[in-house]
Order: C-alpha cells, then sequence, then structure tokens
C-alpha cells in the first residue's frame, strides 16, 4: 500500500494531526491504529482542560488550544460538550499559597489567564459540598472546564473521514523503514505502508519503534487508576483538585452524565501490559474521597480502570523532528497526562511542519533535541 | 418450597429496604405495579427480574438518600394513580429527545454553539437522581473486612456450585461457595420439579464442611485482591484461593418489541420469584413468550394456581417438538406458534398485547407478560477474567469457551453450569460433579479419576440421546475451545419480535432502544461494541449490560449481518455490583 503521509496512532493526538494535515492541503493520508480509534489514553482520561500551567510554553500552548476547541463542534457536528467549570485548588499551606499567587501575578494574568483567589467562607457559600478542614484559600480558574473525550475524538474522526483520510483500524505499526537516512514507510502486521512522511502519534508505544532505528526518547509510561461512580444530578461544578500533601493528587469532578470521576495518586507502577486496578487505590480514593467531600459516602463505585500518563523528564510533550532523524519522520508523544487538552493546537502546528517546513515559534521549545542540549521546560504542574 | 408470607409495612419504607424482601415486591402484591420513571423518556417503570441485576432494584435497594423512587413512592402512594404526564415532559419527550437520543450527535440540525449548550443543559438536567446531601456528618461505617482462604471458590450456589462444591469437599478440599441472592438453589428452587435437585443437595452438603455465603456479590478481580462484597451487611471478603469456579448460571433476556418496559412485563424469573418466594400471584391473566422448557414450566406453575396463561413464539410448533421432544405443558395452556408479539397497551401496567399470528393481527387481553425466549449466560466476570469467549445461539450468546471438564482458557479458573438454560438440571449436576472432581485431582487430593470419566459419559450420552441439539453445540463449543479457534454460530435473533423500533427497549437503564441502535450504526459505519457503548452509553448503565448485552449484539447482527463476534463484548470492568465508598474506604483504616 502507497500514502503520501502515515499516522501511527489513532487517538486524539493523531486524528487530529490528520485532520489538519488533510486540511491543509495534505493528500492520500493514511492513520493506523492498532485498535479502535481512541483505545489508548483517549478513552481513558478524565476529560478535563486547563490553562493553567507552571510553565509560560505550556500555558500559550493551553490558551491556543482551547481557542481550538471552541470551534471544534461547529466544524465538525459532534457536540463535544464543553463546558467552562473551571477548576478549583485548595490549598492547605502558606508557601503554595504564594506560589500561587507569584504565578498568577507573573504570568497568567499577563497572559489573559488570571485566576480568582478565594477566602474559605468564599469556597464555602459557592462550594458547600466542600469539607474545608485545614483549606486557607482556594484557586479557581474560570478559563478551564471539561469536555466529553468520546465525542471530541470521533469529531476530529469524521472531520479527517470526511477530508479523506484513510484511518485502518486493528493494524499495528512493527517496524519504522529507513533507507539511505529517509523514511521508505511502516511496517504493519497486515503489510507495509509506502510513505515518505511518518508522523509517531502513539504514546509509549512510538519508543520501541524508535527503539528499532536507534533513536532514544525519554519517556516512561505511568500508569494512573480513575474511577466513576453511579449518576447524581449535577453538583460538582469544577474539577476540585485537592493541594494537601496528605491527599496526595487527589482530584474529584463531575461528568456531564453525571457520574462523579477522580482519582488519587498512588506509588507508580511502570510498564505498559493491559493495565488493571488495585485494591490499595479504590480503598485509599474511597476514603479520602469522603474526607473531602462528605456526600460521596452515599456514592458507588461503577467501574474504575487505569490508564497511562506517558511521562517525559520535563513533564511537556515531545513534537517535531530534528536533522539526525532520518528524513521525513516526526513525533508527537510524550503528553504527561495533557494530551487530549494539547490536542488541536498539536495538530495544527505539527500538519504545518510536515507540510510546509514551518517550525512555530510556539513548537521550538518542544523539539526532541532539548534533552540533549540540557534546555528543559519548568513545568511542574501534573495533576493526578 | 419455601414460601414466605409477604409482611407488607408500606409507612415503614425502611424496613422494606433493609430487609430481603425487595420494595418492588412488596409494592406489587399493593398493585402497585410502575414505581420509578426511566431516565430519558420519564417512563412509567416497575421491576424487571427481582434479582440484584434488576434496574428497578438497583434502585430501590440502596441508599433511601439517594434513591429517586422511594421519594416518588412516598409522595405518590396515598394517590393510587402514580403518574401522569405533565405537559413540560410531553414537549421535552416529542422535540428535544429525538435529537439526543444517540450520543447526542450530529443528528442535531443546528450548528450554532448556543444551542449545543442547550442541549448539554438538558442532558444534565434530565439526570433523574438527587444531590446526595451536603455537609452531612461522615457515620463511621468501618465495614467488617473478613479475608478467607481456601483452595476453591465457587462463584453461584445453584444446582451446579452445589455439586462441584459437594464433590470437592468431599475430597477434603477447602471450599467456599457465594452467592447472590438470599437462598442456595438459585432458579431451580422456584420450580416444583427442580426443586428436588436443590433440597438433594442440599441434604448432600448438610455434613460436609462448606461455607456458603449468601447474599454476597463476587465483585471480581484486582491485581492485589479478589473481592466479595455483602450488599446487605456491607461486609467486604478479600479472597485467597488457588482456583476459581464459575457457577453463575444465566440470566433470562427481555423480549424485545415495542412498550417492553410497561410495568407487569417481567422476566419468567421474576415471574417464578413472585409466585414461589414471595407467595404473589402476578396476576389473573398472563402471556408467557416462548415455548421452551423455562416456558412450559412457568406457564404450567401459573396454570396450576388457577392463572390464565397463554404461551406464544416465533418459531413453528415443528421445530418446537424436534428441539424438546420431552417437554410437556400443563393440558389447559394454549399454545400460538408462529406469533410475534408486536406491541403491548395499557397505562400504569400492560392491559393488551397484539399479536402476529401468520400475518393476521390479533389481540389478546392480559395482566402481566412474563418473558422466557432466552436465556444467556452470565459472562461479565469471564469477561473481567478475559476468559475467551465465543457465540453460539443455541447454547445462549456468549459463553466462555471450556471443555467438558470445565476447563477454560485460563488454567485457574473453570466453569460449570447451565449455558442458556439448554442443559437438562440432570446433565448439568453430573458435569458439575465431574468438573469438582478434576479440580480436586489437581489440588493432589486423592479422587477415584474413573469418577470423572464416568460421570461424563453418563451426561453425554444422556444429552445425545434425548436433546441432540443441545449435543451437538456444546460438542462444538468444546470442539473450539480443543483447536482454540473461534466459535461463531448465529442465525437470528430469539428475542427480537417486532413494532415500533422507537419502543421497544433494548437498555432499561438508560433508556436505549432499537432505533437508537439502528441509528447509530448508520452514523459510525461500525459494529465495534466498544465504540457503540461509547455513544450510545450501552453497557454502561447501573447494571452494566447484565440485561442489555445479549440482546444488543443480536440485534446488531441482525440489522447488519455481521458476526456476534465481531460486535464482541465490551470490556468488563471491576465492579460487578456497583461498591459503595463507605464500605471499601473503611478498608484503608
Amino acid at each position: 500500500m502507497k500514502a503520501d503521509i502515515v499516522v501511527v496512532g489513532g487517538g486524539v493526538i493523531g486524528l487530529a494531526s490528520a485532520y489538519y494535515l488533510a486540511k491543509y492541503g495534505g493528500e492520500n493520508i493514511v492513520v493506523v491504529e492498532r485498535q479502535y480509534i481512541g483505545s489508548g489514553a483517549s478513552t481513558r482520561n478524565a476529560s478535563h482542560f486547563r490553562v493553567h500551567f507552571w510553565s509560560r510554553e505550556n500555558t500559550i500552548f493551553a490558551i491556543k488550544s482551547r481557542k481550538l476547541y471552541k470551534s471544534l463542534a461547529s466544524e465538525s457536528g459532534w457536540n463535544p460538550l464543553i463546558e467552562y467549570t473551571g477548576y478549583l485548588w485548595l490549598i492547605y499551606d502558606d508557601e503554595t499559597l504564594k506560589a500561587y499567587e507569584t504565578i498568577n501575578k507573573k504570568l497568567w494574568s499577563k497572559l489573559g489567564v488570571s485566576v480568582n483567589f478565594l477566602s474559605p467562607k468564599e469556597v464555602e457559600r459557592k462550594y458547600p459540598y466542600i469539607n474545608l478542614d485545614g483549606v486557607i484559600a482556594g484557586v479557581f480558574g474560570p478559563q478551564d472546564g471539561k469536555f466529553h473525550h468520546d465525542f471530541v475524538v470521533y469529531g476530529f474522526y469524521s472531520l479527517a473521514v470526511r477530508h479523506r483520510v484513510k484511518v485502518l483500524e486493528y493494524t499495528e505499526a512493527k517496524k519504522i523503514l529507513v533507507k539511505n537516512h529517509e523514511v521508505l514507510g511502516v511496517e504493519t502486521d497486515r503489510g507495509a505502508i509506502y510513505a515518505r512522511k511518518i508522523l509517531l502519534a502513539n504514546n509509549f508505544w512510538a519508543t520501541s519503534l524508535l527503539d528499532s532505528i536507534d533513536i532514544e526518547l525519554p519517556i516512561t509510561p505511568e500508569r494512573k487508576e480513575i474511577c466513576v461512580t453511579e449518576p447524581f444530578k449535577p453538583f460538582i461544578d469544577p474539577l476540585v483538585v485537592c493541594m494537601n500533601p496528605e491527599f496526595n493528587g487527589l482530584y474529584i469532578g463531575q461528568t456531564v452524565r453525571g457520574e462523579v470521576m477522580g482519582s488519587i495518586d498512588y506509588p507508580p507502577s511502570y510498564g505498559v501490559s493491559e493495565p488493571g486496578n488495585t485494591l490499595k487505590w479504590v480503598a485509599k480514593f474511597a476514603k479520602n474521597a469522603i474526607k473531602l467531600i462528605p456526600a460521596l459516602k452515599y456514592a458507588r463505585f461503577m467501574r474504575v480502570w487505569s490508564g497511562f500518563y506517558d511521562m517525559t523528564p520535563d513533564n511537556s510533550h515531545i513534537m517535531g523532528r530534528i536533522n539526525d532523524w532520518p528524513e521525513g519522520l516526526y513525533v508527537a508523544i510524550g503528553f504527561s497526562g495533557h494530551g487530549f487538552m494539547l490536542a488541536p493546537y498539536i495538530g495544527e502546528l505539527i500538519a504545518k511542519a510536515m507540510l510546509f517546513n514551518e517550525v512555530h515559534s510556539d513548537m521550538k521549545p518542544y523539539l526532541p533535541d532539548r534533552f540533549e542540549k540540557k534546555k528543559l521546560i519548568k513545568e511542574t504542574m501534573v495533576i493526578g | 418450597m419455601p414460601r414466605e408470607k409477604l409482611p407488607v409495612v408500606i409507612n415503614n419504607l425502611k424496613f422494606l429496604l433493609t430487609s430481603d424482601i425487595p420494595l418492588a415486591a412488596a409494592l406489587y402484591e399493593l398493585d402497585i405495579c410502575g414505581y420509578y420513571k426511566s431516565v430519558k423518556y420519564n417512563r412509567l417503570r416497575g421491576f424487571l427480574s427481582l434479582d440484584w441485576t434488576d434496574p428497578s432494584r438497583l434502585e430501590t435497594n440502596f441508599h433511601p438518600l439517594t434513591n429517586p423512587c422511594i421519594q416518588f413512592v412516598t409522595k405518590k402512594l396515598n394517590v393510587r394513580c402514580l403518574w401522569k404526564v405533565g405537559l413540560k415532559d410531553q414537549i421535552i419527550d416529542k422535540f428535544l429527545s429525538r435529537f439526543i437520543k444517540v450520543g447526542f450527535q450530529n443528528k442535531f440540525p443546528f450548528r450554532n454553539q448556543f444551542i449545543w449548550d442547550i442541549t448539554s443543559n438538558f442532558i444534565k438536567q434530565s439526570i433523574p437522581y438527587p444531590i446526595p446531601p451536603y455537609r452531612d456528618k461522615v457515620e463511621e461505617r468501618l465495614s467488617r473486612v473478613h479475608k478467607i482462604v481456601c483452595d476453591v471458590l465457587i462463584v453461584g450456589a445453584g444446582i451446579s456450585g452445589l455439586a462441584c462444591a459437594s464433590e470437592l469437599s468431599k475430597a477434603k478440599a477447602k471450599v467456599v461457595v457465594v452467592d447472590t441472592d438470599s437462598m442456595v438453589g438459585g432458579y431451580c428452587r422456584y420450580y416444583t420439579n427442580t426443586y428436588k435437585y436443590v433440597n438433594e443437595l442440599q441434604e448432600e452438603l448438610k455434613n460436609q464442611d462448606v461455607s456458603i455465603l449468601l447474599n454476597t456479590v463476587f465483585e471480581g478481580v484486582l491485581e492485589d485482591a479478589a473481592i466479595g462484597y455483602n450488599y446487605i451487611n456491607h461486609d467486604i471478603y478479600l479472597f485467597n484461593y488457588k482456583y476459581l469456579v464459575l457457577a453463575c448460571g444465566s440470566r433470562f433476556l427481555p423480549a424485545v418489541f415495542e412498550n417492553n418496559d410497561l410495568p407487569r412485563i417481567m422476566l419468567a424469573s421474576a415471574t417464578m420469584k413472585l409466585m414461589n418466594q414471595y407467595g404473589i400471584k402476578p396476576g389473573s391473566k398472563g402471556i408467557v413468550i416462548g415455548a421452551n422448557p423455562w416456558g412450559f414450566r412457568v406457564a404450567s406453575e401459573l396454570k396450576s394456581k388457577g392463572i390464565d396463561v397463554t404461551i406464544i413464539d416465533k418459531v413453528g410448533e415443528d421445530i418446537v417438538k424436534r428441539r424438546y421432544p420431552r417437554e410437556v405443558v400443563h393440558e389447559d395452556v394454549e399454545i400460538i406458534y408462529n406469533a410475534r408479539i408486536l406491541k403491548a397497551i395499557g397505562k400504569g401496567g400492560v392491559k393488551e398485547a397484539i399479536l402476529e399470528v401468520d400475518g393476521d393481527r390479533i389481540k389478546i387481553g392480559a395482566n402481566f407478560i412474563s418473558m422466557a425466549s432466552y436465556m444467556s449466560p452470565a459472562v461479565e466476570l469471564a469477561g473481567q477474567l478475559k476468559l475467551k469467549i465465543g457465540f453460539h445461539v443455541t447454547l445462549g450468546g456468549f459463553i466462555p469457551l471450556h471443555n467438558w471438564i470445565g476447563q477454560s482458557t485460563n488454567p485457574n479458573v473453570y466453569i460449570v453450569g447451565n449455558l442458556g438454560g439448554v442443559l437438562p438440571e440432570y446433565v448439568n449436576i453430573q458435569l458439575s460433579r465431574a468438573v469438582g472432581l478434576s479440580i480436586a485431582s489437581n489440588l493432589g487430593l486423592r479422587v477415584d479419576e474413573k469418577l470423572i470419566d464416568e460421570y461424563i459419559d453418563v451426561a453425554t450420552d444422556t444429552l445425545r440421546k434425548n436433546y441432540p441439539e443441545v449435543y451437538t453445540s456444546m460438542q462444538s463449543l468444546v470442539d473450539c475451545y480443543n483447536k482454540g479457534v473461534d466459535l461463531n454460530y448465529f442465525d437470528e435473533s430469539p428475542t427480537w419480535h417486532g413494532g415500533s423500533e422507537h419502543k421497544q427497549f433494548i437498555c432499561y437503564c438508560l433508556d436505549i432502544t432499537t432505533s437508537d441502535i439502528r441509528s447509530l450504526l448508520s452514523t459510525l459505519h461500525t459494529v465495534n461494541i466498544e465504540l457503540l457503548k461509547r455513544h450510545s452509553g450501552l453497557c454502561t448503565g447501573r447494571c452494566q449490560g447484565k440485561h442489555c448485552l445479549a440482546n444488543a449484539v443480536m440485534i446488531i447482527s441482525e440489522i447488519t449481518g455481521k458476526n456476534p463476534t465481531e460486535v464482541g463484548v465490551p470490556r468488563q470492568r471491576f465492579p460487578i455490583l456497583p461498591l459503595d465508598f463507605a464500605s471499601i474506604g473503611g478498608l484503608e483504616a
């Protein structure tokens, strides 16, 4: 099979990239997906997005991505059910509060996404369901929100298909074919697909493909467990993120279908075998969730599952290519848990880079050689 | 026969909630048969199966504070008429719900963000479950945790589970049996002729050391624990076993026709449970759907209690005679062959049914309908354990592949029991004994190996002689297991009847109809159940697909002509029954 461009990975990143590639004039594009579309992290996430990051680069990236999401519904005809319900960080100590105040002053307000600082009384008035023991302040980011991840994925899928992108499900890329420092295509379990340009958008699985052509990228998969409860009428509006070190990164939100969803940090396990869940996590989450929101003692687990964060050393993604690599090879991986919120802008930038060789200034900090050059992005805010 | 006269104390709802008798049955005797509103269309619903998987029981049997129908019942109980369709609801029903039916996707005619927002809002506001009370003092409910170490854990205390347990315990293995019901025996204890098997096995087990945990759901397997949950007193069990035996049997599937969710339309198991466990008559004149052994049993039981009953079935007399040559029904029961049920009519409960018989439409009066057309194995645990699952329509749809001695694709998991309601009880017990013995010999205990072959020979001989069709189906299942190939046989959905597809309910938890499925198939151009699930909500309701999965898959196959295994079983997740935070949170402490 011959194509102009092969996108490996049919998750939200792969599909968004394929759509933008087609939109900007790319032709004969093929997406190969190991299972069904969105079967990896794209269907296992918490379906929330935020623009508040600890680093300038990521914040700018997220703001632009959020803008693109706004237009997705009218473009694709699929309602992503976007709501700007915000993130609420509960602060328990002065040091953290000070850090938030500084970053708000120095970065967020300058970029037009300043947060509101709430006193415990205001938090209580607005969010009466939260147990405020020990809370000294709340930080509310009104620009953040949630969407329905399945409809976002399917929105991009239907857009891509409408732009004549071929999506091959149940086709696993096994190897990248390289000759004379140029990519020739990918070998899949259903035959080779020849193409001059390849985008790897398959999360952690890209590293094993890259290994075979002696490229190493520092990505470690970290298992994250997550659950939903039975539905309630909507009452938890924002995504409540607990900054108490005792709660270990507890976050709780409510989906559009009324299910309360959340997770808590647990000593991570690494590896990519089909991930399961642990009783230790389930018990810990239940206990701490009730502590934070007492009403949840009436809640019942309906489903638990787990997925991966593909972590990089600086908690930010890797996109684009460097000249040492075989000609025509691009990546968009290592999202460290932020892939879904950044997907449309990543798709747009990577499409421009692949088609017109244009490296946008927003994309420059994320190039794969930053680890060798020691120019890391200072990102520390990873939730969950 | 276990019979309890029902003590009904309607003012004291708490009593009903905490006792074993479901609210549904109690209300039924008071002639209140519809008592909760469905999620999307605000339809009045009653119970379906009266089991722990029943959507109505999932609604009623837990905490009263977060329980919509308790409030509904207490409000409306004084006025006998239960619920009238308000004007607002009618408007919503007619207009908005049409657009947001299937995954709220691009059928919506407008692309204005404002309209999208209204849709999202509508979806949110139409969630019927109330907000849990805020800022309540947290009651410290530390659940009791029992750590249980055993050789073999058997899930299901039906006749096959008990027979298997008996053989294992005779061989001095340490056996624990869990069952979700409040008594042992499964479906067999509901019927006079099959109750004798339960009785015999109970006698046999009397002097043996087998612990049976009732009212306990085996929630499934996590990486570091296998968990049981007693949903009456909230005890948690952590199991440590060498072998797991799945004897979870099968469930009746709802027949799919127009208005198949009206109150007083129930599964056959619910009819039997009503009569033989709670002592309540389901009605005075009824229809039993399905001319098969269970249909005949239900009809005979109803007739012997003086209830007028008619059996109907889609297939012809010749096929029924060929499949079940030895089954007999009470002589006064009328059987209508080649009859499809098109529609049930009635307000607040079924009153009439419209049938299509050989092209003619006839109307018959009935104040209840009992659905026995098909039984499908409970595959959720097999799915969670990632056993290989095949499809065979004669054996009840999705079945984990296994051989005659119960070995599945996981060496530590065995499968026994009735798949699809097709194995006669006697055969079932023989096979289960063989499985028990073979596990005992795997455990290194002293057993008579000859006995295993003997039991299997008796079972297979009986099957071959008396039930040839079942025998060939079972043999093909075993062959597929031995060769490691896919099992896939489907001709026509035995549950799908007819009528307007907008009101043929497949999923009772989230109100998904056949027309939803059809329009979804035409939008998504895929039959992959994972995608269908994400866009329609199939299998994501409170019962997690226990009542809808097999039906949905058969209907999808019939519409698209694709194989059921191509559609597949969605990934099954922990827990099997919703597990409450307060109980499991106690474990941490």
